[in-house]
């Protein structure tokens, strides 16, 4: 079963210790519990600095070509700097999505400044992971995706605590282009399986936060979930493998 | 090598939220760590918790009673007020009940008391006395409050819960500090982190836990069975340790 973690990031971090923060250090947890690639963006585009950020996931990615997969992080406060970048950074191969996290960036997704992304993101297919804690950034998301319907709109998440994600499990089963990601620090019994149950089959993808938090405990509730094996391999990498595949290359256009 | 799962962190009994997934009862706590392969769990009463400690440890009797792998967890508080016994009647009836591990809620959102000495200290050096392990959350003790109890009774093995990822840079120096201090495992989620605390503080102190029924089971094993430690640690995390703590006490 090939399994794609679509929601990591990369590197040490302000707030606590990282003991296995490095892309090595990722790539021992993902040969332990048998993961191929995980979709990186680094600590430090979060909550610091977005150009080193960025820099450190496009580096891992050029090293690391078959493990990882990079997501370029878009921080709507340095506009000048992410339109430069942007052609750079989506001309390499590994790179094929695009996060937000307007948490971090102390912003919403009605930021102005996140209307080139989401156009981008629309005319080349890329999916954007956006961190999805608050019933706002859900309704955001389902008023944004309407808008950019070749955007796809990844909810991280699942809007955190349950009543966030049974409205988010919803919107995404009634829109084509919003997904969520079973990255919590909270992992409740059973989510995965009512989860699915409301948002479909289709639309729940495998996400950890690595190493920003441990991945067993997300990866076994997952394995051993009361799913059958079909749904698990949707779930575990076959959705977001068909995501990435879809994007349309920049390099091309 | 199989080894055997003995979890630190479970209840029963109905809360005033019931999640989608999650569960209540004695019955299917059972079939849920059967399913799981954990053997057997160390619960307390939600009636205890939410409600009132002298109400919710009888129900959590009777609700264990017919279940050999259900091992009782008494939550308990201080007797100065008179709602709960003190500690030397406290004493008798852990020993009548075969009760050999407590829990403690004193946040002033749940059960609201201090843990210094002039409040908590004869319930805590009765613990100490008999070495019964005492489970506490992190968050209904906090971290400037911990290094004071477990200095103040160094006999007493304190099972902190539900730390967090974000933990290290006070567990540490904890560990290190005070011997009588040990992890419970199901929120303990700092990359390789359970990997890298063995190799400060020994494989002897961290303890599996789960969380249910509100935090997943299936989860918490597997990580448990995936850390890159040897079996033989494993086996001490996921149910060797808690024996030898329960093993210890002195009813």
């Amino acid at each position: 079963m090939k399994i794609i973690d679509c929601h990591c990031h990369l590197g040490s971090y302000f707030n606590f210790n990282v003991p296995g923060h490095s892309p090595e250090h990722m790539i021992i947890s993902m040969d332990n519990t048998g993961v191929e690639k995980a979709c990186i963006s680094p600590h430090m585009s979060l909550s610091s600095d977005i150009e080193k950020g960025n820099r450190f996931m496009m580096d891992t990615v050029e090293k690391y070509p078959d493990r990882f997969v990079g997501f370029f992080t878009y921080n709507p406060h340095f506009p000048e700097l992410m339109e430069s970048e942007l052609p750079v950074y989506f001309k390499i191969p590994g790179i094929r999505g695009i996060k937000i996290h307007q948490g971090t960036h102390k912003t919403t997704l009605q930021n102005p400044a996140y209307k080139n992304i989401y156009a981008f993101a629309d005319k080349f297919r890329i999916p954007i992971m956006i961190h999805t804690w608050s019933m706002d950034t859900i309704k955001n998301i389902e008023a944004i995706s309407l808008d950019y319907p070749n955007a796809v709109f990844i909810m991280g998440h699942f809007g955190a605590v349950p009543d966030n994600m049974k409205y988010a499990a919803k919107i995404i089963k009634s829109r084509k282009n919003v997904y969520g990601d079973t990255t919590v620090s909270m992992m409740y019994e059973k989510n995965v399986e009512w989860l699915v149950e409301i948002a479909g089959e289709d639309k729940v993808l495998y996400g950890t936060d690595m190493p920003f938090i441990d991945p067993r405990v997300c990866l076994g509730r997952v394995l051993h979930s009361d799913l059958s094996g079909s749904v698990k391999e949707k779930i575990l990498g076959m959705t977001i493998e068909q995501i990435l595949e879809n994007t349309n290359r920049y390099e091309d256009s | 090598m199989a080894f055997e799962f003995f979890d630190c962190n479970c209840s029963i009994g109905r809360s005033s939220v019931l999640y989608p997934g999650s569960f209540h009862t004695s019955e299917d706590l059972v079939k849920r760590m059967k399913s799981y392969g954990i053997s057997k769990a160390l619960i307390f009463q939600a009636i205890a918790r939410d409600h009132f400690p002298a109400e919710g440890n009888p129900v959590l009797m009777e609700s264990i009673n017919k279940y050999s792998e259900l091992i009782p967890c008494w939550i308990v508080m201080p007797h100065h007020t008179g709602e709960f016994p003190d500690p030397g009647d406290l004493y008798k009836q852990l020993n009548e009940n075969n009760v050999k591990a407590v829990r403690i809620f004193p946040s002033p959102e749940r059960h609201n008391y201090s843990l210094k000495p002039y409040s908590a200290g004869p319930l805590l050096e009765m613990l100490a006395q008999h070495k019964v392990p005492l489970l506490v959350d992190i968050d209904e003790i906090g971290w400037d409050n911990i290094d004071e109890v477990l200095d103040n009774f160094p006999t007493l093995p304190v099972i902190l819960c539900n730390t967090g990822y974000r933990a290290d840079r006070y567990i540490y120096p904890l560990m290190q500090t005070f011997p009588n201090l040990y992890i419970e495992t199901s929120r303990y989620l700092s990359h390789l982190g359970v990997e890298a605390l063995c190799k400060k503080a020994g494989t002897d102190r961290l303890l599996f836990g789960t969380g249910m029924p509100l935090y997943t089971g299936a989860g918490a094993v597997f990580f448990i069975k995936n850390l890159l430690l040897d079996e033989s640690a494993k086996a001490r995390i996921a149910s060797g340790n808690l024996t030898r703590l329960l093993s210890e006490v002195r009813l």
